[in-house]
C-alpha cells in the first residue's frame, strides 16, 4: 500500500507542477483547446487515483475543479483572471493536501472556502465573481472563524475518514468476499474447484504477504515517466536516490584505487626488469583508467536532472508577483533542458527565486514609468541556462532600471559597510559587488516581496556552497544581468595539487586563474603586505601557513611558484613550495567533528594513501582578508619566504 | 494464467490495479493510453483488457471501438474502469463495446469478480 501511496504522491506532484505551468500558459492562450484538455486531464487523473486511495478531500476538490475546467473546455465559460485565480488557488490547496498525505497528518487543510469559490465560478456568476473577489476575503475569514469555533468536530471527521479509508476498504473487500462466496456457493454452475481458487485468490489479495510479492515483482518493471501530454513514452525507471548516491560513492572509491594503481605502477616500473610484463600492466592500467572515466561520466549523468524541474515554478511565481506588484513582466525561459546534478538542482531554487524577485520588484519599473521612459510597457525577464565547458551557466537578465552605482555607494556608506576612504580606492565593479555584502539592501521601501534584509549576501553564500560563482553586469536604465556559474557535479572535481611546506593540498581547478613563476624583485611590499604585479593587476601574496596561522617554519628553499586563485572579482596569490600536478579528486567529508573548518572544503585520499585537504577558496579568501589586517597590525614587516 | 492489459494514464491507478490483479495471480501488461494499448495488444497475448476512459492521444471509447472493429481482437473482453459514472457515460461505454462498466473507485473484490466471470464466460 505504501508503495502505491508513494507512486500517487510522485505522480500527483508532477501533474500539479505541470498544471501550474499549463495554467499560466492558458492565460496567454485561452483558446488553446489541447492545453485545456491537458489541464482537464491532469485534474481528472488526480481525482481518479485519489478517489481510489480514499483521499476524499483531494478527490472532492479536483472534482469541483474538473467541473469548472469542463465548462471552459466546452466553451461554456471564458477564462478570466478571476477564474484563473480560483483555479490556481485550488492547485495550491491540492499541494498542501499532498503534503498532508506525505507527512501522514490530516485535518490541517480546509478546502470548503475554495470549494465555495469554485462553485460560485461554476454557477456562471463570472461577472459577479469579480465583485465577489472583494467579498471572498471576509467570507474566507468568516469561515476560518467558524472553523475555529468547532475545530474538534472538523478534525475528528477528517482523521477518521482518512484512517477509515484503508481499513474501510479492507473491511469492504472482506464483506464482499463473503457475499461473493455465498453467491458462488448458491451458484451451481460454478464448479467447486473454481470456487476454491476464486476465494483464495480474493483472500490472498488481502493478505500482506501477497502485497510483498507484488512489490518485489513490480519493482523492476519499467514505467513511463510522464503520462501527460503527447510526448513520446520513454522507457524509464524510478530509482531511489540513495542507490545512486551509493553508486557515485563507489565510483569515487574506484577513482581513488585507479590513482593508487597508477602510483604503484611507477614503482613497479623501477623494480621489475621484464619490460613485456610492464607494458602489459600499463596497458591494462590505461584501459582501467578509460573505463573508470566513462563509468564516472555515466553515473554522473544518471544523477543529472533538467533545470526544468526548478524553472517550472517560475512562470507562476512571476505571474503572482506581477499581480501583487502591479507590474507587467514577460518571463522568457531558454535552455530548460540543460542538465545539472541533482544536488545542485535542489539547492539552486532558493537563490534563483530571490534573484527573480529582485528583478521583478527592483529591476522592472512600473508600466507607467516605463512608458514615460519610452520603453515597452511590459518588462522582460529572461531566464536562461546553458553549458559552458564543464560549467553550467544560469542567467537572469531584466530590461529594467539597472543598478545605480552612486546609490549603492551612498547606501554602503550609510550602513557603515565601507568608509569614505575605502570608496576612493574602489572601482565601479567593486562598488557594485557591495550588494553581496551582508546587511545590504537598496530597496527604498521594504516590500513583502524582497528587501527584507535577507539579501544578495545569502544568495551569494548559497551559490558559493555549490562551488559556484555569481557575477553581475548592469547598465543604468537598460537592465541588470546576474550570471551564476555552477560546476556539473559536486562529488568529483579536477584539482591542482600543490605542496606547501611539505603538506599537500588540492585546489579546485575551477578557482585557479593562473600559475606564475616569480623571481626575486618581482615582489613588492605595500602596507606591509607582499604583492606581485601580474600584467596590470596588483595581487596580494600569501602562503597557506600564513593564512591558516601555522607557526612559521624555516624554508629550505625560496618559493617561486604562485598560484593565483579567484572568486568573482577577488584575486589572491598563493605562494607554494612546489606544484604536484592536476588530478581528479573525490571529495570526502571530514566527518562530524571537523565540518565547517574555515578554508577547508573536505579531504581526499591520495594514490599513496595519504589524506590531502581540499581548499575552500571562498573560505581562503575570507581568511586571507583577516590575515592581512592581522599582519598589518602585528608585524612591522611581512615575510613571504621568497627572499624580498 | 490469463494475461490482462491494464490501460490507464495514471501510474498510481495502474499500479493499484496491477497489485490487485497480481494478488489474484493474473499476469499483467500496462499501457499508458489507447495508442500504447494497441501496440501492447499486438506484442502480447492478451486475454482481457481493463481500460480507463479519459486518456491522452486515444481515449478509452476510441480504443474499444478500434478493438471491436478489428477481426483479431474483437472478442477480447473489456472492462471499462473510470471515474465517469453518469448513465450517459455508461451507455456510451456499452455502445462502444465494453462488457463491464465499473466506476472508480470500485472495490478490488468487485473488479476481480467481474474479471473472473468474463474470463470464465469466454471459455
Amino acid at each position: 500500500m505504501d508503495e502505491i501511496i508513494q507512486e500517487f504522491l510522485i505522480e500527483s506532484s508532477e501533474l500539479l507542477e505541470q498544471l501550474d505551468q499549463d495554467l499560466v500558459a492558458l492565460e496567454e492562450r485561452p483558446d488553446d483547446l489541447e492545453l485545456l484538455n491537458r489541464i482537464f486531464r491532469a485534474a481528472h487523473t488526480i481525482k481518479g487515483s485519489s478517489g481510489f486511495l480514499g483521499f476524499t478531500q483531494i478527490s472532492q476538490l479536483t472534482h469541483h475543479m474538473e467541473d469548472v475546467l469542463n465548462k471552459l473546455r466546452k466553451g461554456e465559460m471564458v477564462v478570466t483572471p478571476t477564474i484563473m485565480d480560483v483555479i490556481l488557488e485550488s492547485v495550491d490547496r491540492l499541494k498542501l493536501l499532498l503534503d498532508e498525505v506525505r507527512n501522514g497528518t490530516s485535518g490541517t487543510v480546509e478546502i470548503s472556502d475554495v470549494e465555495t469559490k469554485l462553485k460560485a465560478v461554476l454557477e456562471g456568476t463570472t461577472e459577479e465573481s469579480t465583485k465577489q473577489e472583494d467579498k471572498a476575503i471576509p467570507e474566507g475569514e468568516k469561515q476560518e472563524k467558524e472553523k475555529e469555533s468547532a475545530p474538534v468536530d472538523a478534525k475528528e471527521e477528517t482523521v477518521t475518514s482518512s484512517v477509515d479509508t484503508q481499513e474501510g476498504q479492507i473491511q469492504q473487500v472482506q464483506n464482499e468476499v463473503k457475499e461473493k462466496e455465498a453467491v458462488q456457493q448458491s451458484d451451481e454452475a460454478v464448479s467447486s474447484e473454481e470456487k476454491d481458487s476464486k476465494a483464495t485468490q480474493a483472500q490472498s489479495n488481502l493478505s500482506a504477504k501477497s502485497s510483498e510479492q507484488v512489490e518485489s515483482t513490480s519493482r523492476p518493471q519499467s514505467q513511463p515517466k510522464r503520462t501527460s501530454g503527447v510526448s513520446p513514452i520513454n522507457e524509464t525507471i524510478r530509482v531511489d536516490v540513495k542507490r545512486l548516491d551509493i553508486l557515485m560513492n563507489l565510483v569515487g572509491e574506484l577513482v581513488l584505487v585507479r590513482n593508487r594503481l597508477g602510483q604503484l605502477a611507477e614503482k613497479i616500473d623501477a623494480q621489475v626488469e621484464d619490460t613485456g610484463l610492464i607494458d602489459a600492466f600499463n596497458n591494462a592500467l590505461v584501459q582501467l583508467g578509460f573505463v573508470t572515466t566513462e563509468m564516472q561520466l555515466s553515473v554522473m549523468k544518471t544523477r543529472m536532472l533538467p533545470v526544468q524541474r526548478v524553472f517550472n515554478k517560475f512562470p507562476r511565481m512571476v505571474r503572482d508577483l506581477c499581480r501583487d506588484m502591479k507590474k507587467e513582466v514577460d518571463l522568457i525561459i531558454h535552455g530548460e533542458e540543460t542538465e545539472l546534478d541533482k544536488s545542485v538542482i535542489e539547492h539552486i531554487g532558493d537563490p534563483l527565486i530571490h534573484i527573480l524577485r529582485n528583478a521583478v520588484d527592483h529591476g522592472i519599473e512600473p508600466p507607467e514609468e516605463r512608458e514615460r521612459l519610452g520603453k515597452p510597457r511590459r518588462g522582460t525577464v529572461i531566464l536562461s541556462a546553458y553549458q559552458e565547458g564543464d560549467h553550467i551557466v544560469i542567467e537572469v537578465a531584466d530590461d529594467g532600471r539597472g543598478i545605480d552605482v552612486q546609490k549603492v555607494a551612498k547606501k554602503a556608506l550609510e550602513k557603515g559597510i565601507i568608509k569614505e576612504d575605502d570608496l576612493q580606492h574602489m572601482g565601479e565593479m567593486d562598488i557594485l559587488n557591495l550588494i553581496f555584502m551582508p546587511g545590504f539592501s537598496t530597496a527604498e521601501k521594504i516590500t513583502d516581496v524582497s528587501g527584507r534584509g535577507v539579501g544578495m549576501d545569502v544568495v551569494k553564500t548559497n551559490i558559493e556552497k555549490l562551488n559556484g560563482i555569481i557575477e553581475m553586469e548592469t547598465e543604468l536604465g537598460k537592465g541588470t544581468t546576474l550570471r551564476i556559474k555552477l560546476p556539473l557535479t559536486l562529488a568529483i572535481i579536477q584539482a591542482l595539487m600543490i605542496l606547501s611546506n611539505r603538506d599537500i593540498y588540492a585546489i579546485p581547478l575551477a578557482s585557479v586563474q593562473e600559475i606564475i613563476h616569480i623571481e626575486e624583485g618581482q615582489v613588492y611590499t605595500i602596507d606591509q603586505q607582499s604583492v606581485v604585479k601580474v600584467r596590470d593587476m596588483v595581487i596580494p601574496l600569501m602562503s597557506l601557513e600564513e593564512i591558516f596561522g601555522e607557526p612559521e617554519k624555516i624554508e629550505e628553499t625560496a618559493r617561486h611558484y604562485v598560484v593565483i586563485i579567484g572568486v568573482a572579482e577577488k584575486r589572491l596569490g598563493l605562494l607554494v613550495s612546489d606544484l604536484v600536478g592536476q588530478q581528479e579528486v573525490v571529495i570526502k567529508s571530514l566527518g562530524g567533528y571537523l565540518t565547517n573548518v574555515p578554508g577547508v572544503a573536505g579531504a581526499t585520499i591520495m594514490g599513496d594513501g595519504r589524506v590531502c585537504l581540499i581548499l575552500d577558496i571562498t573560505g581562503i579568501m575570507q581568511l586571507s582578508a583577516h590575515t592581512v589586517r592581522k599582519v598589518a597590525s602585528a608585524h612591522a614587516g611581512g615575510s613571504c619566504g621568497c627572499g624580498t | 494464467m490469463p494475461k490482462i492489459l491494464v490501460v490507464d494514464d495514471s501510474s498510481t491507478v495502474r499500479k493499484l490495479i496491477i497489485n490487485i490483479l497480481k494478488g489474484a495471480d493474473y499476469e499483467t501488461v500496462e499501457a499508458v493510453d489507447g495508442v500504447d494499448a494497441l501496440e501492447k495488444l499486438a506484442q502480447e497475448d492478451i486475454d482481457l483488457i481493463v481500460a480507463d476512459l479519459n486518456m491522452p492521444r486515444m481515449n478509452g471509447l476510441e480504443l474499444i471501438r478500434t478493438i471491436r472493429k478489428d477481426p483479431i481482437y474483437s472478442d477480447i473482453p473489456i472492462v471499462m474502469l473510470t471515474t465517469e459514472g453518469s448513465e450517459e457515460d455508461k451507455k456510451r461505454g456499452f455502445e462502444a463495446g465494453a462488457n463491464v462498466y465499473l466506476v472508480k473507485p470500485a472495490p478490488p473484490s468487485l473488479i476481480l469478480y467481474k474479471i473472473g466471470s468474463l474470463l470464465n464466460a469466454g471459455k
